[in-house]
């Protein structure tokens, strides 16, 4: 797990190396191309821009204790401004020396995106911040647990019988920074890193939530979360500006 | 341009390292309580008084029949409830070294409890905690040694003071 996330990371790095290599040959080349675009011709795609992130099923491949799925979508409002929204679904199994738990839930993040980054002329890539607002709702089942003792004279008392937690939810909100780069024509990848800090949550009673879909992991002494992603999505152009 | 892309790396390295603090069960966390004996003189009740190579043995421990000495001049101890039964018998033999001057002797104390759980943390899961907590005194064919018991605190779910208070 730990290595798998090492990897992750390592793949991170080379890819923002890579797309910032790429970046600077672009400042260079761009102020000659600029002398020979005097017409005013419509480049900036507007439209619905859709598709996935593929770090989830690549996670839920190489992770015993996680499946996911999630759609991403933006659309673009003005010239640097998108709609933007994320839906998903994830389960997780928690397991802890004394406690095996498993999430399972949806979820919706909604807000905008602002793009930083002056495309030259013809590109559409982004380079932006946006803020969502995140709703979860989920289920915990209890798997298992242990009743802690410092004391092992009677031994070890792991309790079996699972107990559903039901009706469970969560908001949060949450930045988000990321990048999305046109491969080909109308095809994106990007990748983007998000923050959150949790706003309310309906705990089952007499227990915890330890895990929020969308949100990820909970940590008892914080309210905040941190996530990633990878997306793959197809611009669906409606007009040109 | 560059600079996000140092500010992503970061969040991104900052993400992945900040976990698994708190999945280790910390050794201040109150979990499940131990019950807390103290001992006193039965002649003067107010003083504390240290039973003599006084030796504790637990009817379904684990392995069977095991326990623990208790060193001298200790007037106070603190030991295990079972948290699956809502009964647990210990036998109490004091002077149970061959070299005391005084014979040996066995009580059994039996105590009775109802038992309730309580979630602790993701690292510690749950925890028991007792209340209605009564103490019978069985005395075997030798006598008995104790010769009185007195519940301070029917409610076992902390170790702060004593719950019981045993007088010899």
């Amino acid at each position: 797990m730990i290595k798998l996330k090492h990897t992750l990371v390592f793949f991170t790095s080379l890819l923002f190396t890579v797309i910032s290599a790429g970046v600077s040959a672009q400042d260079i080349g761009e102020e000659a191309i600029a002398i020979d675009t005097v017409a005013k011709v419509p480049t900036d795609y507007y439209g619905l821009r859709v598709g996935i992130d593929l770090s989830k099923p690549v996670r839920s491949f190489l992770d015993d204790n996680y499946t996911g799925f999630e759609v991403v979508g933006d659309f673009r409002i003005k010239k640097n401004y998108y709609l933007a929204a994320e839906l998903g679904n994830e389960t997780k199994v928690t397991d802890l020396p004394n406690i095996e738990n498993t999430t399972k839930g949806s979820y919706i993040k909604a807000g905008f995106n602002y793009n930083a980054y002056e495309n030259w002329f013809g590109m559409n890539n982004l380079i932006y911040a946006g803020v969502r607002a995140g709703f979860s709702s989920f289920s915990q089942e209890l798997d298992s647990y242990t009743i802690y003792t410092t004391n092992p004279l009677f031994g070890d008392d792991t309790r079996l019988d699972s107990q559903d937690f039901s009706g469970l939810n969560a908001t949060w909100l949450e930045l988000k920074l990321g990048l999305e780069v046109e491969l080909f024509s109308n095809i994106y990848l990007g990748v983007n890193v998000q923050i959150k800090r949790s706003i309310t949550t309906k705990d089952p009673d007499g227990y915890a939530n330890l895990y929020i879909p969308g949100f990820g992991k909970v940590t008892e002494d914080s309210t905040v979360g941190v996530g990633y992603g990878y997306t793959l999505s197809y611009l669906i152009p409606i007009f040109k500006k | 341009m560059k600079k996000l892309f140092y500010i992503l790396l970061l969040i991104i390295c900052f993400g992945q390292s900040a976990c698994e603090r708190d999945d280790i069960c910390a050794e201040t966390t109150p979990t499940t309580p131990l019950l807390i004996i103290k001992f006193y003189d039965a002649d003067s009740p107010s003083d504390p008084k240290a039973p003599n190579n006084l030796a504790i043995v637990a009817e379904g421990s684990i392995p069977e029949d095991t326990g623990f000495t208790v060193s001298a001049g200790t007037d106070n101890i603190a030991i295990p409830l079972r948290t699956i039964e809502d009964v647990t018998t210990y036998s109490f033999i004091i002077n149970s070294q061959e070299e005391d001057d005084e014979p040996i002797n066995v009580d059994d104390l039996v105590f009775t409890y109802i038992r309730d759980e309580e979630y602790v943390s993701k690292a510690c899961g749950f925890r028991v905690i007792y209340d209605e907590l009564l103490a019978e005194l069985v005395p075997q064919d030798d006598g008995s040694w104790i010769q009185n018991i007195i519940i301070e605190n029917p409610t076992v779910n902390d170790q702060v003071e004593a719950h019981i208070s045993i007088f010899h």
